[in-house]
C-alpha cells in the first residue's frame, strides 16, 4: 500500500489507538515508517504534533518530564489522543472511509 | 536521571506552550518583513525594458505585461520552494501529499485566489496606480481571511485579537492614506484597472489564507506551499498564457523573449526569493496561531514596505509614518501578549 503523508499517518495511528499514544511512541513509528532518523526528524514530528494540537485535531491526555530518554532532558513528553473533531476532519479529507 | 538544573514539569509545560505560540508569531513577523521587501523588486521590474514602455501600447498591452510578470514571478517562487523542499528533505512528503487529492485539491484552489487573483491584481495595482496604493489595498486582506475562517470553520477570534487586527489595520491605513491621496490625484491612464487589482489582491489573499488554514491542519506547511505554487505555475504556463496567445492579437512570445534580459530576470529572481520565503512563513504561522492572527501580524508588511521602499528610493517617509508605525506595532503587541492558554488551541467547536 502507498504510504500516507506524515500528518495523515499520525492521525490514522491515533485513530487505531483510541487510548492515545505518547509523542515519543508516535515519533518512533513515524521515523520507522519513512526510514528517517536523527534529531531533525524527531523535531519535525514534535512540531507536527503541535500543529495538530493547535488545530484541535488532537487533545492532551497527560504529560511528564523527559529525563533525557527521548527528546532531551527538561522537555515535556505528551500523550495525545484523537478528538472527535480530528476524527471528523479525517473523514472529510479522505483519511478515513466512513 | 533528574538533574538539579532541570525545570519542574510545570515550568517545562509553560515553556513548551509559550514557545509554540511564539513561533507562530515569529513566522508571521518574518512574513511581514519579507513581504515588505517584495515591493522593491515587484515595483522595480516595471521600470525595466520592455515593461517600462508598455504604457504606450494601450491597456491590453499593460494587462499582458502584468500577466507575464506574474507568471515569471510564480516560476521564480517555485524555483526557491523546490530548493527549500530539497533542503528540508521533504520531496517524499511532496509526492505523498499530491496523492491525497482530497487534501491537495485545496492547495490548487488556493493557488487560483493567491496567484491569478491576488498577485496579478497586486501587479496591476502597482503598475496602474502605484506601490503605495497596492500595499494599502492588500492590507484589507486579514479582514476577509479572519471573517471567512470564523464563518467557515469556527476559528476562535478573541475580543483581544479582534482589537489587535483593527488597530493594525488603522495603523496601516494611516501610513498610506496621504500618499494614497496623491496617487489618486495623479493616476496613470486606466487607473480603475489598478483599483480593481487592489480589490483582487485583498480578496484573493484573504480567501487563500482561509483555504490554507483549512487544509494545513491535515498536511505539512512546507509541502503545502510548494504544491500551491506548483499549481499556480501550471495555470500560467499551460492555461492562461496559451489562452492569451490563442484568443488575443498580442504578440505574447516576443514580449516574453524581450523580458528575458538580465535586469528583469534579476528583479524577478529577487521577488521570487522574498515572496517564496514570505509565503513559507505565512503558511507555517497559520496552524500555530490561526489565520486571523497570522494574517494580521503579516499585515505589518505595510510598515516594512515603507522602510524598504525608502531605503531603495532614498525618499524618506513622512512624519505621519511614525503614527502608523506606533499603531501597527501596538496592535501586534496587543495580540502577542495575549495569554498563551487562549491561543494554544486556535479552533473550537464552540467558538468564543
Amino acid at each position: 500500500m502507498k504510504k500516507l503523508h506524515m500528518k495523515g499517518f499520525i492521525l490514522r495511528l491515533l485513530d487505531e489507538h483510541k487510548d492515545g499514544l505518547w509523542d515519543y511512541e508516535i515519533a518512533q513509528r513515524v521515523l520507522a515508517e519513512y526510514h528517517h532518523s536523527g534529531d531533525y526528524w524527531h523535531g519535525e514530528v514534535r512540531a507536527t504534533l503541535t500543529d495538530l494540537f493547535s488545530g484541535s485535531l488532537l487533545e492532551e491526555l497527560e504529560d511528564r518530564l523527559d529525563e533525557g530518554e527521548y527528546f532531551g532532558a527538561g522537555k515535556v513528553l505528551v500523550k495525545f489522543r484523537l478528538t472527535p473533531f480530528g476524527h471528523r476532519r479525517m473523514i472529510e479529507s479522505g483519511l478515513l472511509l466512513v | 536521571m533528574i538533574r538539579p538544573d532541570m525545570p519542574t514539569l510545570e515550568q517545562a509545560r509553560a515553556r513548551y506552550r509559550v514557545r509554540s505560540v511564539r513561533w507562530g508569531f515569529y513566522w508571521a513577523l518574518w512574513c511581514a518583513v519579507l513581504w515588505g521587501a517584495w515591493y522593491v523588486p515587484g515595483t522595480a521590474v516595471w521600470y525595466e525594458a520592455p515593461f517600462a514602455d508598455v504604457g504606450t501600447g494601450g491597456q491590453s498591452e499593460f494587462l499582458l505585461a502584468a500577466a507575464i510578470i506574474t507568471a515569471l514571478s510564480s516560476l521564480a517562487v517555485l524555483l526557491f520552494l523546490f530548493v527549500w523542499t530539497g533542503v528540508l528533505e521533504k520531496w517524499g512528503e511532496y509526492g505523498r501529499t499530491i496523492r491525497q487529492f482530497r487534501i491537495s485539491k485545496w492547495y490548487y484552489l488556493g493557488a487560483v485566489f493567491g496567484g491569478p487573483c491576488a498577485l496579478f491584481g497586486s501587479y496591476l495595482a502597482i503598475g496602474y496606480v502605484g506601490p503605495v496604493f497596492a500595499a494599502i489595498a492588500a492590507l484589507m486582506y486579514p479582514v476577509v481571511g479572519a471573517t471567512l475562517a470564523r464563518l467557515w470553520y469556527h476559528e476562535k477570534i478573541s475580543a483581544r485579537a479582534a482589537v489587535g487586527i483593527t488597530v493594525i489595520l488603522i495603523g496601516g491605513i494611516s501610513i498610506y492614506a496621504p500618499g494614497l491621496l496623491s496617487e489618486f490625484a495623479n493616476p496613470d491612464g486606466g487607473a480603475w484597472l489598478g483599483y480593481i487589482g487592489g480589490l483582487m489582491a485583498a480578496v484573493g489573499w484573504g480567501v487563500e489564507g482561509a483555504i490554507a488554514g483549512r487544509v494545513l491542519d491535515v498536511s505539512d506547511p512546507d509541502v503545502g506551499i510548494t504544491l500551491r505554487f506548483t499549481a499556480e505555475a501550471c495555470y500560467w504556463i499551460f492555461v492562461i498564457l496559451p489562452a492569451i496567445v490563442l484568443f488575443s492579437d498580442a504578440d505574447v512570445m516576443s514580449l516574453i523573449v524581450s523580458a528575458l534580459n538580465f535586469k528583469v530576470l534579476l528583479w524577478i529572481l529577487l521577488s521570487g526569493a522574498s515572496f517564496g520565503c514570505c509565503y513559507v512563513t505565512w503558511y507555517k504561522s497559520f496552524p500555530l496561531i490561526g489565520v486571523g492572527r497570522g494574517q494580521a501580524i503579516a499585515a505589518l508588511y505595510g510598515v516594512f514596505a515603507v522602510i524598504f521602499l525608502s531605503i531603495f528610493t532614498l525618499n524618506m517617509p513622512e512624519w505621519y509614518f511614525l503614527i502608523g508605525l506606533a499603531l501597527t506595532v501596538f496592535g501586534g503587541f496587543v495580540m502577542f501578549t495575549e495569554r498563551s492558554e487562549m491561543l494554544e488551541v486556535i479552533r473550537g467547536t464552540n467558538p468564543i
